[in-house]
């Protein structure tokens, strides 16, 4: 029978820090998705993965099971890929100029083929803000109302950003032989 | 619900790609646990307070009780006596060493509540609302640990805002920058 996730953070809180590793162990694969899917590229998912594990370790002290631990994470995941990006892309504004060539320089480093390289492009090329709304929607399954609490944005809003991502989605993908 | 979620085959179909997990990263997943290590640990936060509220069963006899009830009444008009002239503090988180107290004020006439959200409150918008003063204008004061930290205002629960006073504000690709505050060694 699998340890609670509150059982482990009492445990953690009690000194006992490598009972955090269960916890990273639980959810680092299963948010490591989110985190690919958002930034592109594996280099800064990892990035911002190690960043929100450690800052929920160190918070750990203030989390009051008002919300699943899973979630708290994620809520702080989200926060910590939007700070990733912002990061570079004052970075790519340095280094490369045009839309092209950052789309390229943000490029995943894995390979795919047909419809998931160019999927992966089209991502991408949305708005990031359409790009977060869309993954949480539809990938990660969240209500409008659990998206709108975990980034404070709107429901009407997201809503909106949802809809302007499937519509970019389509005519980028329009032309693109399925996998 | 399917239908509800996909209003076409192609969006569907995106959905279910990226919906594949990405490769194991065992050697990141091991690089986390170093960082962890290597971190501050946890502390609790108001064990005192936990233990103080924690249920438990007192046995008393009914001349004790009276003692006690007597006790109770004296402590709390004494304590009305002392902070009666005062000004209730604002709340204030438990202090980390080296924390400095740094005040947050916000200006907003027509808001409801204003909420302080940073990396330092793991991002809760309920551990530290701001409270009203004359003219809209709103204020915490929070301890915070030695560092660079993040943070935004939360205006009536789901506006979000940067502090237009704050010394320097990243470039946020969303739309709203979230403010920066330096703590400690060269910070303010």
């Amino acid at each position: 029978m699998e340890v609670p996730d509150t059982a482990l953070i009492q445990r953690v809180l009690g000194g006992d820090t490598e009972a955090y590793a269960l916890l990273v162990a639980r959810y680092y694969d299963r948010y490591a998705r989110f985190a690919v899917n958002m930034l592109g590229n594996r280099e800064d998912a990892e990035e911002a993965l190690q960043d929100a594990f450690v800052r929920a370790y160190r918070s750990l002290g203030r989390y009051e099971n008002r919300e699943r631990f899973g979630a708290w994470l994620f809520r702080i995941l989200v926060n910590r890929c939007r700070t990733t990006a912002a990061r570079r892309r004052v970075r790519e504004r340095v280094i490369v100029a045009g839309e092209e060539m950052m789309a390229t320089a943000a490029a995943p480093a894995v390979v795919w083929d047909g419809f998931r390289e160019e999927l992966a492009r089209a991502l991408v090329l949305l708005a990031p803000e359409q790009r977060e709304a869309f993954l949480l929607k539809h990938v990660e399954d969240l209500s409008y109302e659990e998206m709108s609490v975990m980034t404070g944005v709107g429901v009407s809003a997201l809503k909106m950003r949802v809809q302007r991502a499937c519509a970019r989605l389509r005519d980028l993908l329009r032309e693109v032989p399925s996998a | 619900m399917p239908d509800e979620r996909y209003d076409d085959a192609l969006i569907a179909q995106v959905a279910a790609a990226l919906r594949e997990p990405p490769a194991p990263m065992p050697a990141a997943r091991a690089r986390v646990m170093s960082a962890v290590r290597a971190a501050e640990s946890p502390r609790r936060q108001g064990g005192l307070v936990r233990w103080l509220v924690r249920p438990r069963l007192v046995r008393v006899q009914p001349i004790g009780a009276l003692a006690a009830a007597a006790i109770v009444i004296a402590v709390i008009a004494g304590r009305e006596l002392r902070t009666a002239p005062t000004r209730a503090p604002a709340a204030v988180p438990a202090a980390s060493a080296g924390a400095q107290r740094v005040q947050f004020v916000y200006v907003a006439r027509r808001a409801t509540s204003v909420a302080l959200v940073g990396d330092f409150n793991a991002w809760n918008r309920d551990t530290t609302p701001l409270k009203p003063a004359a003219a809209g204008v709103w204020s915490v004061e929070v301890a915070i640990p030695p560092g660079r930290h993040e943070y935004a205002f939360i205006i009536d629960g789901r506006t979000w805002v940067s502090d237009p006073t704050a010394a320097s504000a990243p470039a946020d690709e969303f739309g709203s920058s979230n403010s920066v505050v330096l703590i400690g060694k060269g910070g303010s």
